[in-house]
C-alpha cells in the first residue's frame, strides 16, 4: 500500500503532463532531428538529453577559475595610480566618492585619507602592462594574460560577494558556474567529476574568512553536478576509500547488485533522480583509482617542481593546488575551481599583501607557462579575481608605511589567460583616483555571460525550470564582451 | 435616411480634421499620425479576410449573414480610407524610393476604391450582383497583397522576401590577407550587416544611402559623410561613435550596434582616404589590422555529411569516446581514453574518416606503424599525438590534412628536419614541439619562414629563479629541561641543510645538518637548505629556550574559551607564533588565569616568566598584572612573593605584538606556587567593543 502511494507521489499530474508532452513528443522529436544528440557531453551523466549543447563551436573546453577569495587589492598589483601618491593623505573628495555605500567598517570613519600602492609599478612585456614589484613572475607572462581593469559588482561584503560571482545571484541558493557547465556540457573523462574545488589558505591573513562548500554547490540542479572538493589530506575525496578488510572486487559485486536492485526501482517508478543516483555510484567506484593517480605528484619532474615553486610540494598550498590543477585539466576535467583565501587587507596591508602575493605568483605564472607548453591553454581558460577590489583610501590609520584598505564594489582588476581571450590585451580604465570605472565597465554578469560564450554556450538561452521560473547563471542581464575575445 | 446622416457626419469629419492637420499644423502633426499607418493599414486586411469567410460558409450552411458582412465591409472601408491618408503623411517623412512609393500609393487607393465597390454590392439588393460579389473579393484580395508587397519593399528593403528563398551566393575563397579588398571585403560587409537596411535606395533615411560607393561619397540630408583621410571629422564615423544614449547615435538603439573592432577597421578605412578599390596588400603593414581582418577571410564551407549511428557506435565499441562538437552538426571530436592503442582499432576508426575534425590519442602507445591511416584524416583541425613514441615518420602521413591548425607532437621524437619538410607541405597555425628533438634554434628560424606559432618549452629564465622550499621541524617544541634533539624534514630530495646556533644567517660553510641538531642549552637556531640549480630556501629560524622544570601538576581555576581551548598548553613546551588562531594560544574571555602549580618537592627558582599575546583589533590585550603566591605546604595559606603591574601608557600598536612578562623572585625555596594573571578585563572607551571583556592570551608559563 505504501509502494502505491509512493508511485502516486513520484507520478503526479505535472509529471505525468510533462512526460506526456516533451517525454514520448519530445524525446520523439529530438531523436529525429538529431539522432546523435546524446554524444555531446557523457552520454550516461549527462541528462540533459536534449539540451542541445553547445549552442556553437567552443573555444575552451575546459576552465582553470583561480578565485582570490577576500578582495586582493587591485592598487596594490595590477592598477597603477600615480595621483593616489601625489594626493597622500588628503581627503576622497566627495565629487568621486558619489554617495557610494561602505561597509560597516569604515563608515564611521572620520576622514577618508587617500593613499598609493607603497609598492612600485613598471611596464612589462610587448603589451606594456602595469605590474607592481609584488608580481615579479606574474610581469614576466603578461603578454599571455589579458587584463580587466574595469571590472565591478553589486556586492560589499565577501559572503554575498562571492555567491554573486558563483551563482549569479547575492542570494544563496543557486547552482554554481561550475555546476551549470557541468550539468550543460556534461563530463569530458567518465573517471571524473566534471567539477572539482581545491582550497588553499593564504599566508597574508591565515585565519580569515572561511568558506562554505554551498559556494560550489548545486542548487536546483541535480546533486551530480556539485563541486567535488579534493582535499589536501590523506584523503583527497572524503568517504571515497573503502572501509578496511573490502576488496575491490567485493565492492564491485555489492555495487552491481545495488545497481541491479535500483534498475528495478527505476523501472517501477520511472524517478531519474534513481538513474543519477547509479551513475553516482559508478563514478565514485571509478574514482577510487583516478583520484589517488591524479594527487600523487611523484612523478612529476624536478624542473616542473621548480617552475611552480618548491612550495607544491607541500599539500594545501595554492601552489600545490595550481600543479594538481593542470593535471585535473590534462585529464579533461571540465572545470577546476581553486579557492585561496586571506586577500582581506582591512589593516597592515603591505606587509600582509606582500605574502600573500609570494603565495600566487609564481605558481600561477608557472600554470599559465605549463599549459601553453603542454598545448593545453589554447582551449583552456584561465580566470584570476577575486570578489570585489579595495578603496582608494585608507581604513584604519594612515602611517608612512601601514595602512588598510576596505572593500570597494565599483572597480577593481581581474585577468583572464587562454581559451580565445586575447593575449597581451587590457580592457576597461578606472579613473585617475581609481574609485570609479571610466571606460569599459565589465559587470560580474557580462564576465560570466563572456566565460558561456567561450565554452559555447549562449547565456540567455541556457536555463532551467525550478519553481515556475526560469533561471539562468546570468539572471537577467550580462552582455557577451567580444572586444576581449580573438 | 438616419443612416444616411450618419454617414455624412462622418465623411465631412473626416475631411475637416485632414484639412485641419494639413493646414493648420503641417509638418510635425502629419509626421505624428504618418507613423500610426503601419498600425491602422493591418485592419481593413484583417478585416476583409474573416468577411470572406464569413461569407463563404454562411453560403456553404445556407444561411447568410447579409447585413454582418455589410458592416464588415463598412468597416473595413473607413480603416482603409484611413490608412490611405495616414500612409500619405508618412511619405512626407521623405527618404523612401519614389518609384516604389507610387506604385505603393497608388495600389493603395485602387485597393480602397475595390473595398468601396464591395461594400456597394453588399447593399446592393439586386439578384445577380451576389455571383459578382466573389469574383470581386478576389480582385481586392489581390490588390491589397501587391499592395501589401510594395510596402514591405519601403521598409524592410526589396530582397527581404526572398532572402532565404535564394540560394546563397558563393564568396569567393580569400584566404590571404593581402588580396582581401579593405572596401569590398570588409567596409561594405560591415554596412551591408548594420547600416544598409535601412540607407538604401529603397529605404534612403536622411537622404543617405550607404548601398553603393557613389551613393556613400553623395551623402545624405546634411551634406557629405564622409571626409576623406579623417575620420573624426567625417559624419558616418561620428554617428557610429557618439554614445548610445545619444538621439543622434546610429545604429539607432534597439537594433544590432557596430562593435569596437568593426567601428576601429571603418575609421581606418577612411583615414586612408576611403579608397574604394585597395586591397590590403597595397597598405602599410599594421598588426592590428591584420589581427581584426582574419576574420574576414572567407574559406571553402566543407559539406560533411552525416556520420553513420552504427559506425559511431563501432568506433566507441573499441575504446574511443565520440563527441559532437556541436549538436545537429556532422563535425565529430575523438579521443582515446586508454593507453593500449591497437591498429585494428585505428582501422574501425576510418570509418568516420570525414567527420573527424579533433583527434586526441595522446598518452597512448601510438607508433609510426599505426599512423599510416592518418593520410585519410582529411578534415582534421586539431590533432593530438603528444606523449607518444611516433618519429618524423608519422608526420608525412598527415600532409593531407590541409586544414589542420593545431598540432599537438611534445614529448615524441619528431626533430628539425622533420618538423621542416611538414611545413614546407602543410601550415598548422600552432605546433607543440615541448620535449622534442627539435632545438630552439630551429623554432626561430620556421617562425620566421611560415605563418604559424611553435612552441617550444616554457621561458628558461622563468624557472632559473626558484627557490627551495623553507624545511620544517617535525617538532613543534622550543622549550626543554636538560637536552632536545630537534630534527627536520624537507618535501624536495637530496637537499643540503645547513644550520648556525649563534644567530648568523647560515651558508653553505656553516654546520651540516646529519639527522638531528642536539642541544644542551639555549640557542637561537638557524637553518637553510642548499641544493644544486636552485637558490637556497629561506631561513628557518628558532629560539630554543632552558627551562628549570615542566610542570605536570597543576590546577586552574578558569577554564579557557572553549574557541581557544587546552589549559595544558600553558606547559607544553610549545611557544606560540604571531598567530593568535595557531591552537598553541589559550584565550581567556574576560577571565584571569588563576593556575596552582604543584613542583612535586621542594625547588629553587629564580623567575617565572608569562608569555602573553596582544592584538588590539581582535580585542585581545596584555593582562593588567600577574601576581605569584607561594607556599611549601599544600594546606597552609599562599604568600605573595611578587608581584608585575603593567602600565599601560601611549599607544596600542595595531598589529600583533608578544611579550615574555618576568617576575623575579630570587632563590626562593618552594614546592608549590600560585601564579595569578589577570586579564585586562573592560575593553577601553576609545575601543570599538568599549565596556565589553577584553580577552587575555597566554601560551606557556615558565619557571626558571
Amino acid at each position: 500500500m505504501e509502494e502505491l502511494s509512493k508511485h502516486f507521489i513520484n507520478n503526479n499530474r505535472r509529471h505525468f503532463l510533462k512526460k506526456l508532452g516533451f517525454g514520448i513528443g519530445g524525446l520523439a522529436a529530438a531523436s529525429l532531428l538529431d539522432p546523435f544528440s546524446s554524444l555531446s557531453g557523457q552520454e550516461q551523466l549527462n541528462s540533459s538529453l536534449g539540451l542541445n549543447l553547445p549552442h556553437f563551436a567552443p573555444k575552451a573546453k575546459r576552465i582553470i577559475y583561480l578565485f582570490q577569495s577576500g578582495g586582493p587589492s587591485q592598487l596594490e598589483l595590477f592598477d597603477y595610480k600615480p595621483l593616489l601618491d601625489k594626493m597622500r593623505g588628503q581627503d576622497l573628495p566627495d565629487s568621486v566618492r558619489k554617495g557610494q555605500r561602505l561597509t560597516g567598517m569604515t563608515s564611521g570613519q572620520e576622514r577618508f585619507p587617500l593613499v598609493g600602492s607603497l609598492f612600485k609599478f613598471n611596464q612589462y612585456g610587448e603589451s606594456r602592462a602595469w605590474v607592481s614589484d609584488l608580481m615579479p613572475n606574474t610581469a614576466k607572462i603578461v603578454d599571455e594574460l589579458c587584463f580587466i581593469k574595469s571590472m565591478h559588482t553589486e556586492a560589499i561584503n565577501h559572503d554575498p560577494a562571492i555567491t554573486f560571482f558563483q551563482t549569479g545571484s547575492q542570494q544563496t541558493g543557486r547552482p554554481s558556474m561550475g555546476s551549470w557547465f557541468s550539468y550543460g556540457l556534461g563530463s569530458l573523462n567518465e573517471n571524473l567529476p566534471a567539477f572539482t574545488v581545491l582550497l588553499s589558505r593564504g599566508t597574508g591573513r591565515p585565519f580569515s574568512q572561511p568558506l562554505y562548500s554551498r559556494l560550489w554547490g548545486n542548487g536546483f540542479l541535480s546533486s551530480l553536478h556539485q563541486g567535488v572538493q579534493f582535499r589536501s589530506g590523506k584523503d583527497p575525496v572524503l568517504y571515497l576509500k573503502d572501509p578496511e578488510g573490502m576488496t575491490r572486487g567485493e565492492r564491485r559485486k555489492m555495487l552491481d547488485y545495488i545497481s541491479e536492485l535500483n534498475h528495478k526501482q527505476e523501472e517501477e517508478f520511472g524517478d531519474p533522480e534513481i538513474n543519477s543516483r547509479i551513475a553516482q555510484y559508478e563514478m565514485a567506484y571509478r574514482m577510487q583509482t583516478s583520484v589517488p593517480e591524479t594527487m600523487n605528484i611523484d612523478d612529476e619532474p624536478e624542473h616542473i617542481i621548480k617552475m611552480y615553486g618548491a612550495n607544491c610540494t607541500t599539500p594545501g598550498t595554492y601552489a600545490s593546488n595550481c600543479l594538481l590543477a593542470r593535471r585535473l585539466v590534462e585529464k579533461d576535467v571540465r572545470f577546476v575551481q581553486l579557492y585561496h583565501m586571506g586577500w582581506d587587507q582591512h589593516f597592515d596591508l603591505p606587509s600582509q599583501i606582500e605574502r600573500q602575493a609570494r603565495d600566487i605568483d609564481q605558481a600561477t605564472a608557472a600554470l599559465i607557462l605549463d599549459l601553453k607548453q603542454r598545448g593545453l591553454l589554447e582551449d583552456t581558460l584561465v580566470v584570476w579575481g577575486g570578489e570585489f577590489g579595495r578603496t582608494n583610501y585608507s581604513q584604519g590609520t594612515l602611517t608612512d608605511t601601514n595602512y588598510g584598505r576596505d572593500h570597494h564594489p565599483k572597480c577593481f582588476t581581474m585577468f583572464m589567460a587562454g581559451g580565445g581571450v586575447k593575449p597581451g590585451f587590457t580592457y576597461g580604465e578606472t579613473d585617475d583616483f581609481g574609485y570609479n570605472i571610466a571606460k569599459d565597465p565589465m559587470h560580474v554578469h557580462d564576465l560570466q555571460a563572456t566565460i558561456m560564450q567561450q565554452m559555447g554556450i549562449d547565456h540567455t538561452k541556457f536555463t532551467y525550470k525550478h519553481q515556475g521560473r526560469r533561471f539562468r547563471l546570468t539572471d537577467v542581464s550580462g552582455h557577451v564582451i567580444n572586444d576581449i575575445l580573438t | 435616411m438616419k443612416v444616411l446622416k450618419t454617414k455624412h457626419i462622418l465623411t465631412i469629419t473626416v475631411v475637416f480634421v485632414t484639412v485641419l492637420i494639413v493646414f493648420v499644423q503641417p509638418s510635425r502633426m502629419v509626421l505624428f499620425l504618418g507613423r500610426f499607418h503601419p498600425v491602422i493599414l493591418h485592419l481593413p486586411i484583417g478585416a476583409i479576410i474573416l468577411t470572406l469567410f464569413i461569407d463563404i460558409v454562411g453560403r456553404i450552411k445556407n444561411n447568410y449573414p447579409s447585413l454582418v458582412i455589410q458592416y464588415a465591409l463598412g468597416f473595413s472601408l473607413v480603416f482603409s480610407v484611413l490608412a490611405c491618408i495616414l500612409g500619405y503623411f508618412l511619405s512626407f517623412e521623405g527618404g523612401y524610393d519614389l518609384n516604389t512609393l507610387d506604385k505603393h500609393l497608388w495600389l493603395g487607393v485602387i485597393s480602397t476604391l475595390l473595398i468601396t465597390g464591395l461594400f456597394l454590392l453588399s447593399k446592393s439588393k439586386r439578384k445577380h450582383t451576389s455571383k459578382l460579389f466573389i469574383p470581386f473579393f478576389v480582385l481586392t484580395l489581390i490588390g491589397i497583397t501587391i499592395t501589401g508587397h510594395y510596402g514591405s519593399i519601403l521598409t524592410h528593403g526589396s530582397d527581404f522576401l526572398t532572402q532565404y528563398a535564394k540560394t546563397p551566393v558563393k564568396l569567393k575563397p580569400i584566404k590571404q590577407i593581402d588580396s582581401l579588398k579593405l572596401f569590398d571585403d570588409v567596409v561594405f560587409k560591415i554596412l551591408d550587416s548594420k547600416c544598409i537596411q535601412c540607407h538604401n535606395t529603397t529605404k534612403r533615411k536622411g537622404e543617405l544611402a550607404l548601398n553603393t560607393p557613389e551613393n556613400i561619397l553623395k551623402g545624405g540630408e546634411h551634406g557629405k559623410v564622409i571626409v576623406k583621410g579623417n575620420a573624426s571629422e567625417s559624419q558616418l564615423f561620428k554617428s557610429i561613435t557618439l554614445p548610445l544614449s545619444d538621439d543622434k547615435h546610429m545604429p539607432p538603439e534597439g537594433k544590432p550596434q557596430l562593435t569596437k573592432e568593426e567601428q576601429w577597421l571603418i575609421s581606418y578605412w577612411i583615414n586612408h582616404n576611403a579608397n574604394f578599390e585597395n586591397k590590403v596588400v597595397n597598405l602599410t603593414e599594421n598588426d592590428t589590422l591584420n589581427k581584426l581582418l582574419e576574420k574576414y577571410l572567407v574559406f571553402e564551407t566543407h559539406n560533411i555529411k552525416e556520420a553513420s549511428l552504427s559506425d559511431i557506435n563501432k568506433v566507441k565499441d573499441v575504446g574511443f569516446s565520440v563527441f559532437k562538437l556541436v549538436p545537429n552538426k556532422p563535425e565529430l571530436s575523438i579521443k582515446f581514453q586508454k593507453t593500449e592503442l591497437s591498429k585494428d582499432a585505428l582501422k574501425v576508426l576510418e570509418k568516420i574518416k570525414d567527420q573527424i575534425i579533433e583527434l586526441d590519442l595522446s598518452n597512448t602507445n601510438l607508433s609510426d606503424e599505426m599512423t599510416i591511416g592518418f593520410k585519410k584524416f582529411k578534415n582534421l583541425i586539431k590533432l593530438h599525438i603528444n606523449n607518444t613514441d611516433i618519429t618524423d615518420a608519422s608526420l608525412k602521413f598527415i600532409y593531407n590534412a590541409k586544414r589542420l591548425q593545431t598540432l599537438n607532437l611534445y614529448n615524441t621524437k619528431v626533430t628539425n628536419k622533420g618538423l621542416n619538410t611538414l611545413l614546407e607541405n602543410i601550415v598548422p597555425k600552432h605546433i607543440y614541439v615541448w620535449q622534442t628533438e627539435v632545438d630552439d634554434k630551429a623554432i626561430a628560424m620556421l617562425k620566421s619562414k611560415y605563418e604559424t606559432v611553435i612552441y617550444g618549452a616554457a621561458d628558461a629564465n622563468f624557472v632559473e629563479i626558484s627557490n627551495l622550499e623553507t624545511p620544517t621541524f617535525l617538532s613543534d617544541k622550543n622549550l626543554f629541561v636538560d637536552t632536545i634533539s630537534v630534527r627536520l624534514q624537507s618535501k624536495i630530495k637530496n637537499v643540503k641543510i645547513y644550520y648556525t646556533l649563534d644567530g648568523t644567517d647560515p651558508d653553505s660553510t656553516s654546520l651540516i645538518y646529519q639527522d638531528k641538531i642536539f642541544l644542551d642549552r639555549p640557542a637561537q637556531l638557524k637553518i637553510r637548505t642548499y641544493k644544486k640549480g636552485w637558490l637556497p630556501s629561506n631561513i628557518l629560524e628558532k629560539k630554543f629556550f632552558k627551562v628549570k622544570h615542566q610542570v605536570s601538576k597543576y590546577n586552574l581555576v578558569n577554564q579557557p574559551d572553549e574557541r581557544y581551548p587546552g589549559g595544558n598548553k600553558l606547559f607544553d613546551f610549545k611557544e606560540g607564533s604571531e598567530l593568535f588562531r595557531d591552537g598553541k594560544w589559550i584565550g581567556f574571555s574576560g577571565d584571569d588565569i588563576n593556575a596552582t602549580i604543584d613542583l612535586e618537592s621542594v625547588k629553587t627558582i629564580d623567575k617565572i616568566s608569562v608569555n602573553c599575546l596582544e592584538n588590539v583589533a581582535n580585542w585581545i590585550l596584555f593582562p593588567k598584572k600577574i601576581l605569584v603566591y607561594s607556599t611549601t605546604n599544600e594546606n597552609s595559606d599562599f604568600r605573595k612573593i611578587g608581584e608585575l603591574k603593567i602600565n599601560r601608557t601611549g599607544q596600542y600598536g595595531n598589529g600583533t605584538e608578544i611579550k615574555k612578562y618576568t617576575i623575579n623572585i630570587p632563590n626562593t625555596k618552594t614546592q608549590y606556587l600560585r601564579v595569578v594573571v589577570e586579564n585586562f578585563k573592560t575593553l577601553p572607551s576609545w575601543h570599538e567593543g568599549a565596556g565589553t571583556d577584553a580577552w587575555l592570551f597566554v601560551d606557556e608559563i615558565l619557571i626558571q
